[in-house]
């Protein structure tokens, strides 16, 4: 069955918009409310729903890789986050940070939270992409 | 458990006990486990002959030795205790090796039910031991002089049920016989160096608290010519090869057993070296005789003496194996059990029982060693056997045969020699009743050999008492049925039924809590009141109440989905209002994705049928009516206990200056416990992984 086109145009624009939004409240979360947590579960959302509304094929194109390599990723990501504490400071997950132009100061705690996010999306997109497939067979 | 951590602390300003703890009996057995455990290594490379095989034994032989030296060589009781269970669960894999036979994994079983069951006695007395007195390496407890303490008698039983059944006595002794599925080599192993003689070591070690205790020594004593009894009588009623050996292997045992009951009854240190003679001298020729029953099964493809009665096994290697193993098995002068054995002869209150007993042991030895390689008297001629032996499995049994017959001679050499072996007494044979007495045993033992027949063995199944192992086995299946019964019982396959369980235990376990804590059933009132002045709360808890109506009152499950999803986004609003916007955009996005997710794993179920399935409809009304009661009195309530403000104090200072977040969720969730969250995410990833996996499965036809 092909995604009506209605549905598409609107879901290009949502994934887009709700995209930058969990970017941004990944980015924010040291300081104000948000965090990898939660951005990991608002794009989980949405990567969830075009799933759905763009055709799991066209979603998984657009994500590139496999839930399950991102939970790896994830994992990978916020273990070394630790490890650099270990390498660089005294102590696991000793935070590090240095000053970058532009965006202020970045640290191994943000690593860390990005690790958090791709690990959260990928357990959403896990479940809700695995149940969508088995809908897709059924049709 | 912080005593353990201490004790294997690397820190040089902390002074612990020794890692080890070294007596004589632990060169002896370190000595033995070693030097048996290379031999057979070597025999077992060439017994395989697959390479994976080989590596598969491996994988379980290596892990069991080094558990052995740690039994023999740790000083802390939770490390011996952890290598005592590790012997049982890798007993368990040796003996199973074969699993893809029945009895193999019967027999397997039934070792590791009876040796680890065992081994939860030594766990209680380590725990004694160690909760009420302190006492956690084996050098404090002898310092202590553990029998002394009120609960030295319970800790002697404990340990003597812990060595009695790792060592196979009497009333444990039948797994023994159902651990020879075992392949030969870790046969050979487990009955000779290893695993029974574990309990042997350590009621040795602990003899001396033993000497004060009475009643465990009675114990010892009668346990030990029990098994005496029973397994040398039942040894020359068995067809197998390997099952005479492991009643003789249980009849030693038994007589170890005995000797450190009169051991701790005398004190004589006499009987001592007695002892430690024989375990060296059974542990040799017994593996020799496992291995050489791998040879013989080898070369004429069976193991039952009614068929190697009438084969006659050629080459002269092989022959000279045999004898030689007879003569090591019987205690010929010269080899290594002569002198223990003479010793108990002479200084035994049961003489009679004894020479018999040392009869049977003797003509079994016999049996298995010579048996294969003439033919008994039978009608039909007799079936020549020779085949070629590789090198590599013919020099293992014949260097500890060779041990026998030479480390009596060692002494005689002046060799350096370790003090373990220095201490022995290898006496030459005198002209007395010593070896009047291995003669006679001897020539009793050809002349049964030569008018044995595979018609003996109905004698025994027409006289014997129930097997041990029948009893074990039907104790088990009635514990197996038990617990179907009880399970069946239980899970009835009622969801229902089980959330209602489930519910009515949070209720009764947080009102037992609530009741049981008095001061807080007075400020249930004020609870309640303080909740109730805040209209707003009142205001969204009845929003929250008709969406629980309309999932109630919901036809279909994606009905159901959805008005959820309703009363939990109500619920992000009551956290917003609270003033925790963290909580409030954690709960939106929780349930945006709980709904989706559910939404897509609903989709296809049928709608609700009309009539309620499982517990009645009273019944969920008031389980659910009272927990909701129960629970939101407990939340009401902790509203009102002492306010921690630490916590807040430290991390509201800390997350600026140290992590450089103002978010004190995320700053703790990010940095200040990370590795918590850390192993989260590992919980999420796996159960992701996990039910990605279940999809995957479901999907294929």
């Amino acid at each position: 069955m092909k995604p009506s086109i209605i549905i598409v145009f609107v879901m290009r624009i949502l994934l887009l918009v709700f995209m930058l939004i969990s970017f941004q409240i990944l980015w924010r979360g040291h300081n104000l409310p948000g965090g990898g947590f939660i951005g990991g579960l608002i794009a989980g959302s949405i990567l969830a729903l075009a799933g759905w509304g763009l055709g799991l094929k066209q979603a998984r194109k657009i994500l590139f890789v496999s839930p399950i390599t991102l939970i790896f990723a994830g994992l990978g990501t916020a273990l070394a986050s630790g490890i650099l504490g270990i390498v660089f400071g005294s102590s696991i997950f000793e935070g590090l940070w240095f000053s970058a132009p532009i965006v202020g100061k970045l640290g191994t705690p943000l690593l860390f939270d990005i690790g958090v996010y791709l690990v959260v999306i990928g357990f959403c997109l896990a479940f809700s992409w695995g149940l969508l497939e088995e809908m897709e067979d059924s049709l | 458990m912080s005593s353990l951590l201490d004790f294997l602390a690397v820190r040089p300003d902390v002074q612990g006990p020794s890692l080890f703890y070294s007596d004589p009996w632990t060169h002896l057995f370190v000595a033995l486990i070693l030097c048996v455990g290379a031999v057979i290594l070597i025999f077992a490379n060439f017994y395989f002959g697959e390479r994976t095989k080989f590596r598969a034994f491996l994988a379980g032989f290596l892990p069991f030795t080094a558990a052995m030296v740690g039994i023999v060589t740790l000083n802390h009781w939770l490390l011996i205790f952890l290598c005592w269970e590790a012997t049982s669960l890798l007993s368990y894999y040796l003996i199973s090796f074969y699993g893809e036979k029945p009895e193999a994994r019967q027999g397997a079983l039934q070792a590791t039910l009876v040796t680890g069951g065992g081994g939860l006695c030594l766990l209680a007395a380590i725990l004694i031991l160690g909760f009420r007195y302190d006492l956690w390496t084996i050098t404090a407890m002898m310092d202590a002089t553990w029998w002394t303490l009120p609960d030295g008698p319970l800790l002697g039983w404990l340990f003597l049920v812990a060595a009695l059944t790792k060592s196979a006595q009497f009333p444990f002794h039948f797994w023994l016989s159902g651990a020879m599925t075992a392949p030969t080599p870790a046969s050979a192993f487990l009955h000779s160096a290893t695993m029974v003689k574990a309990g042997i070591f350590l009621l040795a070690r602990l003899n001396h608290g033993f000497q004060e205790l009475p009643g465990p020594t009675m114990a010892l004593l009668v346990a030990g010519g029990m098994t005496f009894l029973w397994g040398s009588m039942r040894s020359i009623f068995q067809n197998d090869l390997k099952a005479v050996l492991a009643s003789t292997t249980i009849a030693n045992l038994g007589v170890m057993t005995v000797l450190l009951g009169v051991w701790a009854q005398t004190g004589d240190s006499e009987i001592e070296m007695v002892l430690k003679g024989w375990i060296l001298a059974h542990a040799l020729y017994k593996a020799s005789l496992f291995l050489y029953s791998g040879l013989v099964e080898e070369l004429s493809g069976t193991r039952k003496l009614s068929d190697l009665a009438q084969i006659k096994l050629q080459g002269k290697r092989i022959r000279i194996l045999g004898y030689a193993l007879a003569g090591a098995s019987l205690g010929m002068p010269f080899t290594l059990a002569y002198v223990p054995k003479a010793a108990l002869v002479l200084d035994w209150p049961f003489k009679v029982a004894l020479f018999v007993g040392l009869l049977f042991l003797g003509v079994a030895g016999l049996l298995v060693a010579i048996l294969p390689l003439f033919k008994s008297r039978s009608p039909d001629p007799a079936i020549v056997f020779g085949g070629k032996l590789h090198h590599g499995m013919l020099i293992p049994p014949a260097i500890l045969v060779a041990g026998s017959y030479l480390l009596p001679r060692f002494k005689s050499l002046g060799l350096p020699l370790p003090p373990w072996f220095e201490e022995m007494n290898f006496a030459g044979p005198r002209l007395d009743l010593n070896l009047a007495t291995s003669f006679i045993v001897m020539i009793f033992g050809i002349g049964i050999l030569l008018s044995w027949r595979p018609s003996w063995l109905a004698l025994w199944d027409r006289f014997s008492p129930r097997r041990g192992a029948t009893v074990f086995q039907a104790l088990l299946k009635s514990i197996l049925d038990g617990a179907s019964a009880v399970t069946q019982r239980l899970h009835t396959g009622s969801l229902s039924l089980y959330i209602g369980w489930l519910w009515f235990l949070i209720t009764v376990g947080i009102g037992t809590l609530l009741w049981t804590s008095s001061s807080s059933l007075l400020e249930i009132p004020l609870a309640w009141e303080r909740v109730s002045s805040a209209w707003w709360l009142i205001a969204l808890c009845l929003v929250t109440l008709v969406g629980t109506v309309l999932v109630l009152k919901s036809r279909r499950p994606i009905e159901s989905v959805i008005t959820l999803g309703l009363v939990g986004y109500v619920l992000a609003g009551v956290f917003a209002y609270l003033g925790a916007p963290d909580l409030a955009l954690t709960q939106l996005a929780v349930e945006n994705m709980s709904v989706i997710v559910l939404a897509l794993a609903v989709r296809g179920l049928p709608a609700y049928p009309a009539e309620a399935r499982g517990l009645s409809k009273s019944v969920k009304i008031m389980v659910s009516g009272f927990c909701g009661l129960v629970v939101g009195t407990a939340v009401a309530l902790s509203g009102s206990a002492p306010y921690q403000s630490q916590l807040r104090d430290f991390f509201s200072q800390n997350s600026w200056n140290e992590a450089y977040g103002r978010n004190v969720v995320n700053v703790i969730l990010v940095d200040f416990r990370a590795l918590d969250t850390l192993a989260e995410v590992t919980v999420i990833g796996i159960a992701a992984f996990m039910a990605f996996k279940l999809l995957q499965l479901a999907r294929q036809p």
